[in-house]
């Protein structure tokens, strides 16, 4: 894959490809990119279990009864770092056209 | 007795040469050995024996060849043929035909400064002001430059540019000498003026780093206006980043600092804070595709003579995530902990993804 920089100054731009050293870390900086790809991942479904939980949030109210489904939606979600290995990252973040999330443990009861 | 009436004080008055009598009507007229045409023969005087003779009546003249009405004998003394020239042709103007003082005929000398000195005036005439025309190539259109009104007591003097005419620039007035009505104004090429002053602008070709160099001078501007739209990466849901540029050494230490606070659509927040990294946050990741093209706005202060967060940027972005799949947009501040002389920046892609996108940069003037 070639690459090129860029440089803009008020006299013109010039193109040139990125070679030698500079190729070497940036292959690298790309390379660590996608090594803690799965931990962005992890991220993200933490931070949508997050806005589940919240949605759920006042059923923990003491004048409020929890009802079981949503213990056991609550639990799911606290349950998905153990699991959901990596590999179900993809399948767990997938959205359908309209954006929404199409996993089945996202469906609140 | 002194001359009665309007002295011809133009024309062309010449004595010919001395012409040699002999048994012959004609003769050739010559001024300094060349043969020399008359205008006619009544622009001539010409001295016989003592006597003006009568124009095309005593003598005839046809080119250059004067012709007597008897032949003359080599006893008879022509005394002085004077040519009076076509004395009417540049003294008074009625009689020079149209279009027959042509620029090679013109001398239009200036001297000294200011428009006393001028070497060609257009003159009102006492309603309307002074204009010179310029006409087109059919001289069935024209336009004009006028002088001001008489009561706006101007007089003074616009020098064309001295720089290098270029497209998107507008007349300035550079400098001026003198004072008053009468100041010299030198012009020039220039930016526009007011506020936003437009630095750089085009379309990014892609790639990996976008190096904007040299663009700062804090003499002139108060803070950059930085605008990127069409943002599209290689990337999915990354956000454009910032490192300053000192010189041409991009500022890559860990000195960036900021916070990013924005509102997806599905009217969730977004948050993220960081401090010490070595590149300034962009806003929120976007999708940036062909679809999806990004958008950032980054307004940048460079304030070299404050040590910590002297440089620092406030800015938005928006766009579609398809992480969230929301739509959205948020603010950020980026702070440079650093003390550099920065003159420019780098624009980055989060995942270091080679972008494309379009580009404008306003200096803000002080």
């Amino acid at each position: 894959m070639v690459d090129y920089n860029s440089v803009y100054t008020l006299e013109g731009v010039t193109r040139t490809k990125i070679t030698g050293e500079e190729k070497t870390q940036l292959e690298a900086k790309r390379k660590a990119v996608a090594d803690n790809s799965a931990n962005k991942k992890l991220e993200l479904i933490k931070e949508f279990r997050l806005e589940k939980l919240k949605e759920t949030d006042w059923y923990s109210n003491s004048d409020v009864t929890m009802p079981d489904n949503i213990k056991n939606f609550r639990k799911k979600m606290r349950d998905i770092p153990q699991d959901f290995d990596s590999s179900k990252y993809d399948e767990l973040l997938n959205r359908d056209s309209n954006g929404n999330l199409t996993h089945s443990i996202w469906s609140k009861p | 007795m002194s001359y009665i009436g309007v002295p011809p004080v133009s024309g062309d008055f010449v004595v010919l040469d001395a012409i040699t009598t002999s048994a012959t009507a004609s003769y050739t007229l010559q001024r300094n050995s060349g043969n020399f045409v008359p205008e006619s023969a009544n622009h001539m005087l010409v001295s016989l024996n003592g006597s003006i003779q009568k124009p095309n009546s005593s003598f005839t003249v046809s080119g250059s060849t004067i012709t007597f009405s008897e032949a003359l004998t080599s006893s008879d003394s022509i005394d002085f043929i004077l040519v009076l020239g076509n004395v009417n042709a540049v003294g008074v103007a009625t009689t020079v035909s149209d279009s027959a003082i042509t620029k090679a005929k013109t001398n239009f000398v200036s001297s000294g400064t200011g428009y006393t000195g001028t070497g060609l005036d257009i003159k009102g005439n006492g309603s309307a002001n002074g204009r010179l025309g310029l006409l087109c190539s059919a001289g069935s259109h024209g336009v004009a430059i006028e002088s001001p009104d008489h009561s706006a007591g101007q007089s003074y003097t616009m020098k064309l540019p001295d720089n290098q005419i270029a497209a998107d620039k507008f007349l300035k007035v550079k400098s001026i000498s003198g004072s008053g009505n009468t100041a010299i104004g030198q012009l020039e090429f220039a930016s526009a003026g007011g506020t936003y002053e437009k630095l750089l602008s085009g379309s990014a070709s892609s790639s990996v780093n976008h190096d904007f160099q040299n663009f700062m001078d804090t003499s002139k501007y108060r803070m950059y206006m930085a605008l990127f739209t069409d943002v599209v990466s290689a990337g999915t849901n990354e956000r454009l980043d910032l490192q300053f540029i000192a010189d041409t050494s991009v500022q890559n230490g860990s000195h960036y600092w900021g916070s990013v606070l924005g509102q997806r659509s599905s009217n969730t927040q977004y948050t993220n804070g960081y401090e010490s990294e070595t590149q300034g946050k962009g806003g929120i990741g976007l999708v940036m595709n062909s679809a999806n093209a990004g958008n950032y706005l980054f307004n940048i202060i460079n304030s070299p003579n404050q040590q910590d967060f002297g440089n620092n940027v406030f800015g938005t972005n928006w766009g579609y995530n398809s992480s969230y799949g929301d739509y959205a947009f948020a603010n950020f501040t980026i702070g440079y902990n650093h003390s550099a002389n920065n003159t420019g920046i780098r624009i980055v892609e989060s995942g270091n993804n080679a972008t494309t996108f379009d580009y404008e940069i306003y200096g803000i003037l002080k």
